[in-house]
């Protein structure tokens, strides 16, 4: 009964999860566009616009969150090329830090990404796998609201996920520690002894 | 006219497709359909277009004309300015004759293998 359940909420956890895709996507979108024309605000508005149709008319939740992470790569490597391109020995140690916070942002969307699918395959398992997703979200909503960035959304997010799932999942492990060997005594000895097992 | 630096496979297949819809007289190519059409990622079309955009001055976009009711994010359509059917023109016959041959026809993307014709 409480794998039914179970069932049921990570199913609507799952179809709750998969709604925060495209307004992931849109907002992806424009981040990639701002950080492809950093120098060029106007270029910059113009074409986060027409990203965010493109997202727009892509169909289904994770395909939108793919076109947009493949945007915000593409973004990132022509940032990258541009700082580094200018003036490599000055810009180097800027562009280095720029790219970490870029690529920990994108590293952690694309963790998301895959942790929402392993969560759908993991539906039967049980309802752990999906508290830790859905808490790890909450941790990223709250972390985003409180930073005002995508970076801390989804970084936060997917470390949150990530240490709830691991404690979930290898606490009740670690604690199953093997029993302790007492001495038998002589009578519980000749007891479990094969041939007495196989007697019975 | 400022010709292309750099001639690479998406750029001809790009445009390719905006002087076939050009030569049919369609107005309404936007980044998604240029997507679907050359079977191309979106940072690959849209480095494309702002290259022939922004460096070459070869096509020029437009947005959507959305209805009072519509809302949202709008779609740009692109089309080839004066100077880029000119330089299409230079370029496609050099590279790709074939597109020369049939203006208008049903787009299809070259095979990426040996040549691109």
């Amino acid at each position: 009964m409480s794998a039914i359940l179970l069932g049921i909420l990570a199913t609507v956890i799952a179809d709750q999860l998969c709604a925060t895709f495209p307004s992931l996507a849109l907002k992806l979108a424009r981040w990639s566009a701002a950080c492809r024309y950093a120098g060029n605000p106007a270029k910059a508005e113009l074409r986060a616009e027409e990203l965010e149709a493109l997202i727009e008319q892509r169909p289904g939740g994770l395909l939108k969150l793919s076109t947009a992470l493949g945007l915000a790569i593409a973004a990132l490597a022509t940032a990258s090329r541009r700082a580094l391109g200018k003036n490599p020995v000055i810009t180097i140690a800027r562009a280095t830090g720029r790219a970490i916070v870029m690529g920990a942002a994108v590293i952690a969307a694309v963790a998301v990404a895959i942790w929402y699918l392993y969560c759908s395959l993991c539906l039967l398992v049980g309802g752990a796998v999906m508290f830790a997703a859905v808490a790890g979200l909450t941790v990223g909503a709250i972390a985003g609201a409180i930073d005002r960035s995508l970076g801390a959304y989804l970084g936060w997010s997917a470390a949150a996920a990530v240490a709830i799932w691991w404690t979930i999942t290898w606490l009740p492990r670690l604690r199953r520690r093997p029993p302790r060997r007492t001495r038998r005594t002589q009578s519980e000895r000749r007891l479990r002894s094969p041939r007495n097992l196989t007697r019975r | 006219m400022t010709g292309p630096a750099r001639i690479t496979g998406p750029f001809l297949d790009v445009l390719e497709l905006l002087f076939a819809t050009y030569a049919a007289g369609d107005e309404s190519l936007h980044g998604w359909a240029i997507m679907k059409a050359t079977k191309r990622s979106g940072p690959t079309v849209y480095g494309v277009l702002d290259r022939l955009e922004d460096e070459m001055g070869w096509i020029e976009g437009r947005w959507e004309q959305q209805r009072p009711d519509q809302s949202g994010p709008r779609k740009r359509f692109y089309t080839l300015t004066p100077t880029g059917v000119a330089g299409a023109q230079a370029v496609l016959r050099q590279r790709r004759p074939g597109a020369l041959r049939t203006p208008g026809r049903q787009w299809r993307p070259a095979p990426r293998q040996a040549g691109a014709q």
